[in-house]
């Protein structure tokens, strides 16, 4: 199929020109053109992405390039306006355009009444178009410009109802978490240029292969850099790819910089779906594989990048036992399935990563507009214990919330059975075989981590349902009579994603279970296969592998459904004994848990309290005293004093004019004398 | 030595002859009895003014017509125009000459255009006031020609006495008298400083042409010193410190469009004749190099305290009198460079730009300060400005657009004046420092030009100000000053390169 490339502009650009449309008419055009404009034109997007897609996989070339326009160009240092569509961004491209577009579509309806709707829809196109930028980058540069973007649109919707406080001291937290991790993004990008003398992703991998391919004269690196000649390239390797992961941290909610997201959910509820759990913290894990082979050069940062998902997976899922908020459990849920994907990569399972991302990018915006509707039926009403027995009322909300449910505990067949089983067979696979036949205890205990995460993950999202739904109702007498399901095109939102939560899993069927239906051998690891990311395990012939993957299956599913069996049992007919526990032996637990694990008050006492202390001294130092007095101050008082100097000595006088005059004459022929004579 | 005429000489005095003609026949119409009455010094005198500026616009064709002294610059595409010594050497027919001629003319154009409606709202509008404009821009005009000792003292000394009158025109007002008197003895003060250097350098020459300044001489010791005197006078012209005192005090008494004339047409035939002969001086080679350093230092200084001594200032003539010697600070600049000879001779071009600028922006102000002085002299403090954008926005536009581009802000002409002058200070090697004293001070400048917009624009109006309203001739000039400093700066190039070729038929 033809494929003009020049469209590959577009993708991106249409949602921008969205959000010139609605940010400059918007509010003086009404609610029909902002929608129509709002939503037509990521759709469009889609269109050509998919479009795009199809050429690609039709085609034998990797990938589709084009150049907008030479953007800098100083000395050897060049870096163009460039796309490149491969694999890794036809995926990220279609998870964007297509769950963005429907999550645009929702927003139609949940955002309907709001005052600020065209500012909602300038914003969301916005975020849409830099995403694009992100993911279609062709350099680091084209990414960083996308990375700083969505985190902008980030803050914007976040502080979306900027009437209230609160809202904006999340969007604050959301942008300065950001800008930490951004700081070590870019010492990565600057790192990167001195190595490899280029910020181009396919120039970077060219001096990639140099150093992996030992043989090869180093010619291809930047030679004009002496100074590195007495590091190791494998440290400042580690060093690039650890700052990065910083960046990742960052974006991508990690342990430390992860306290922001669950913040975030402070903004609109598409937003918290389409942004903070689909496509911009993802966009951590998407920077990791565009640069796989980077980060395959550093065991180390890998074992970092491992052991930061791990905990970041568990730790999240223990605070998400406790919580309250709807949403905040959905939060702290994606904060640990993010945790999920950097173990993977950790694991050198860059496949199953994305598609964990893809999966997760289904059932979280399918969960995250769920909750919306159960927000918008219960007019922003957030609170689960304020909630209960919402079945009989909202029951396709419930179906919705069923599948979702289902979908990321893993349950067999479901979209995330198939990512989550890769990925813990990724770990399985470590800590009870190796990679290198050494088995190491850390991974068996990042293994551990995660597949005690996995029982969480189903205990506190059953958790959820049954608060909201099962059970009998806590709600307001004065709301439950307007209890409603959604309208427009909310549900025809829901309805897409809920058939791609349960079928999505089809996108990467390992080998082990090729006899599924609509399956067979020929269709196992579309996606990996598809993006170049997917790595056959080696070093073991094909029945020990099953063995493995079996074992690690059955234990993950099991853990799984313990998870559900409990949730089940605990918050239905086993209520009495969990109030039991939550009264008695466990209450410092359960305190722990609500508090999450104080992690807030740490930074507080550590890092942010400091920091005030310090900025307020420099504030009364550097600020206040140096720069105002002493400086802004103090000149215009030299200069002004200067004026008010000569101003005086303008006597009026005429003898006093003469004086001047003649002792300025005779001052400047002493001076020309004496150089005369000097000269002579 | 009987004098010889030929053509040359008549269309080199042709500009002049027409500008002196112009005075005398302003004088004999204010003779005659109008339908005010008898010489009413209230009334308007729209024919005195319409003279006036018919006599300019033929003096300003007269630098065109063939062998007219713009003629050869004008018309030869980039080539230095051919040029005449003419009345034995005391004058030169060129396009230095004419090129400040030019200004000079427009300058006296534009006064007579906005003085009718403010003299006669102060009740002061004689017909001297033009005669003594244009009698002294025929003086001015031949300084711009002079090209040897005598010619330049005469052409000084005359002008010089018809500017110390109209300094002193409002002669009822304490003020005028005090400026008018201080400024006469100062120029006489000065004048002795010129005598004594033109004579040690005649002394040492023994010729009186500029020309002679170059040659070889027994005494350079005595020439040098003699120059250095020459200089001491032309900085008094010009305003430069420490020779600068009596200009705040005669703007401040002169009526307020005499000072943007006295401003603007004296500085350029100051610098014309200044440039002539640091430019004979410099060719020569005799001339020591501290020549150039005593006019570096009197730039560095002048541009200093000019600008640190507007910054206090309450009434605006004498804010724009500190101004003007500023900009007498910025324009010693391309004097120095031309003395020098550096980055290449055209430098001084840069000098002759400046003034076209300097005219557009200074007549503009001081033709708002007339228009809201409206016959009341108290009317000329800063808080007077309180307000105006609300009542007169037109007026308070023009006075914004003259302000910036003093300031040099970019928009406007005075940004590119400052940047040919800076740059070919950032380019001449040894007088970089000079581009920093001038981008300093002029950021210094900023603070007092923007004050009067500030109290314009942002202030709440005191008392209701009425201005010289109606008047044809004043929002003519205002029209004229806004629309100029705004189009030379997108299309000032056809000027630079007008003035590159005028610097050129001095410098060879």
């Amino acid at each position: 199929m033809d494929f003009n490339p020049s469209l590959l502009a577009l993708i991106p650009i249409l949602p921008l020109i969205g959000f010139v449309l609605n940010g400059c008419f918007g509010n003086r055009m009404g609610r029909q053109f902002v929608s129509i404009v709002g939503c037509a034109l990521p759709i469009t997007s889609f269109v050509i992405a998919f479009r795009a897609f199809q050429a690609l996989r039709g085609s034998e070339s990797e990938a589709i390039r084009h150049t907008l326009f030479e953007w800098i160009h100083v000395g050897s240092f060049q870096v163009d306006m460039a796309f490149t569509f491969d694999g890794l961004s036809a995926v990220m491209c279609l998870v964007v355009t297509g769950i963005g577009s429907l999550i645009h579509l929702y927003s139609t309806g949940y955002m309907r009444g709001d005052k600020s709707y065209a500012r909602f829809f300038a914003y969301l196109n916005l975020f849409t178009a830099f995403m694009l930028m992100l993911v279609l980058g062709d350099n680091l540069l084209v990414l960083f410009v996308g990375w700083e973007g969505v985190g902008l649109c980030s803050y914007l919707l976040i502080g979306f109802w900027h009437e209230d406080a609160a809202n904006c001291d999340a969007g604050r937290k959301a942008f300065i978490f950001n800008r930490v991790g951004d700081l070590g993004f870019l010492i990565g990008v600057f790192l990167i240029f001195t190595l490899f003398g280029s910020v181009n992703f396919a120039e970077i991998l060219v001096g990639v292969e140099s150093i992996s391919d030992v043989t090869a004269p180093a010619s291809s690196l930047n030679s004009a850099m002496p100074m590195w000649g007495t590091v190791a390239i494998g440290t400042l390797i580690t060093a690039i790819t650890l700052c990065l992961f910083v960046g990742a941290t960052g974006k991508s909610a990690q342990i430390p910089l992860f306290p922001w997201l669950p913040d975030a959910m402070a903004g609109p509820t598409p937003v918290s779906a389409l942004i903070h759990a689909a496509t911009m913290v993802t966009s951590g894990v998407y920077l990791c594989c565009r640069l796989m082979p980077l980060f395959s050069l550093s065991p180390q940062t890998l074992g970092v990048i491992a052991a930061i998902g791990a905990c970041t997976a568990l730790l999240a899922a223990l605070i998400a036992l406790s919580q309250t908020d709807i949403k905040k459990v959905l939060a702290y849920s994606t904060v640990s399935q993010l945790g999920y994907m950097f173990f993977a990569i950790g694991m050198g399972a860059y496949s199953a990563a994305l598609f964990h991302v893809v999966t997760h990018a289904f059932f979280k915006a399918l969960l995250f507009l769920g909750s919306g509707s159960v927000i918008h039926a219960m007019h922003h009403e957030q609170d689960m214990r304020k909630m209960g027995g919402l079945r009989r009322q909202l029951p396709f909300t419930h179906l919705i919330f069923i599948i979702g449910t289902l979908a990321i505990a893993g349950v067999p067949f479901f979209s995330g059975f198939f990512s989550k089983d890769e990925i813990l067979f990724s770990g399985f696979f470590a800590a009870f075989h190796g990679h290198d036949g050494h088995v190491h205890f850390q991974d068996q205990l990042f293994w551990g981590m995660a597949t005690l995460t996995a029982g969480l993950t189903a205990f506190y999202m059953l958790r959820m349902v049954a608060l909201t739904f099962w059970g009998k109702s806590n709600v307001d007498d004065k709301l439950v009579d307007h209890v409603h399901e959604p309208g427009g095109w909310m549900p025809f939102s829901l309805a897409v994603l809920a058939v791609l939560s349960v079928f999505g899993g089809i996108l990467n069927v390992p080998e082990l279970l090729h006899w599924l239906p609509f399956v067979g051998e020929e269709r196992t690891f579309l996606l990996g296969n598809f993006t170049g990311l997917h790595h056959a395990h080696t070093g073991i012939d094909l029945d020990a592998l099953h063995k493995l993957e079996w074992t690690s299956l059955i234990i993950s599913v099991g853990v799984g459904a313990t998870g559900l069996a409990a949730a089940w049992y605990l918050y239905g007919p086993g209520r009495a004994l969990l109030d039991g526990f939550v009264n008695g032996a466990g209450k410092k637990l359960v305190r722990i848990s609500e508090n999450k694990f104080y992690i807030d008050e740490v930074y507080q006492i550590l890092i942010v309290t400091p920091f005030q202390f310090a900025s307020y001294v420099m504030f009364i130092l550097i600020d206040r005293f140096l720069i105002d007095g002493v400086m802004v101050g103090g000149s215009a008082l030299v200069v002004r004093s200067f004026g008010e100097f000569f101003r005086r000595m303008q006597s009026g006088f005429v003898p006093a004019y003469l004086l001047t005059f003649g002792c300025g004459a005779l001052v400047l022929l002493f001076i020309m004398m004496s150089l005369l004579n000097g000269a002579g | 030595m009987p004098i010889n005429l030929v053509s040359a000489d008549y269309a080199a005095i042709l500009p002049a002859v027409i500008l002196i003609a112009t005075g005398l026949a302003v004088l004999i119409a204010d003779l005659f009895v109008t339908d005010d009455g008898y010489d009413n010094p209230s009334s308007e005198k729209s024919h005195l003014v319409w003279i006036g500026v018919c006599g300019a616009a033929l003096a300003f064709a007269a630098l065109f017509v063939p062998s007219g002294l713009l003629f050869g610059a004008w018309s030869e595409n980039g080539v230095a125009s051919g040029s005449e010594v003419v009345f034995l050497g005391a004058l030169r027919l060129d396009a230095f000459g004419g090129f400040a001629a030019a200004i000079i003319i427009v300058a006296a154009g534009l006064t007579t255009l906005s003085s009718g409606g403010y003299l006669a709202a102060q009740g002061q509008n004689r017909g001297e006031f033009y005669g003594l404009v244009y009698l002294g821009g025929g003086a001015m005009v031949l300084l711009a020609q002079a090209t040897n000792l005598i010619s330049i003292f005469v052409a000084i000394e005359t002008l010089s006495l018809t500017v110390y009158v109209l300094a002193g025109f409002f002669r009822k007002w304490k003020l005028g008298a005090e400026g008018a008197a201080k400024y006469f003895i100062l120029g006489a003060f000065s004048s002795g400083f010129l005598l004594l250097g033109m004579a040690f350098v005649y002394g040492a020459t023994g010729e009186i042409s500029l020309a002679a300044l170059g040659k070889s001489t027994a005494d350079p010791y005595l020439m040098n010193v003699g120059l250095l005197l020459i200089l001491v006078g032309f900085g008094f012209k010009v305003g430069a410190v420490p020779f600068h005192s009596w200009v705040p005090d005669a703007y401040q008494g002169a009526p307020a469009t005499a000072a943007g004339w006295m401003a603007v047409a004296v500085k350029v035939c100051s610098f014309a004749a200044l440039i002539r002969v640091v430019v004979a001086a410099g060719q020569g080679g005799v001339a020591d190099a501290a020549i150039g350093k005593m006019l570096a230092a009197l730039a560095v200084v002048t541009m200093v305290l000019g600008n640190l001594a507007a910054l206090n200032q309450t009434n605006i003539k004498r804010m724009l009198a500190y101004s003007g010697i500023a900009h007498s600070g910025y324009l010693l600049i391309p004097v120095v460079l031309a003395f020098q000879g550096t980055p290449d001779p055209k430098v001084g071009a840069g000098a002759l730009f400046y003034l076209v600028a300097y005219l557009l922006m200074t007549i503009g102000a001081f033709t708002v300060v007339a228009m809201v002085s409206n016959g009341d002299t108290d009317r000329e403090e800063l808080e007077s400005y309180n307000g105006l954008a609300k009542r007169q926005p037109f007026v308070a536009f023009a006075m914004t657009v003259s302000l910036l581009s003093l300031a040099g802000m970019p928009g406007t002409v005075g940004f590119l004046g400052k940047l040919t002058i800076f740059k070919d200070a950032v380019y001449s090697g040894p007088y970089l420092y000079l581009a920093f004293v001038g981008i300093l001070a002029s950021l210094v400048s900023v603070y007092y030009y923007l004050r009067p917009i500030v109290a314009m624009y942002f202030r709440e109006e005191g008392e209701t100000i009425e201005i010289v309203e109606n008047n044809w001739g004043v929002k003519l000039t205002l029209v004229l000053t806004s629309f100029g400093t705004i189009a030379l700066f997108f299309c000032g190039k056809s000027v630079h390169e007008l003035s590159v070729r005028s610097i050129q038929s001095i410098t060879g």
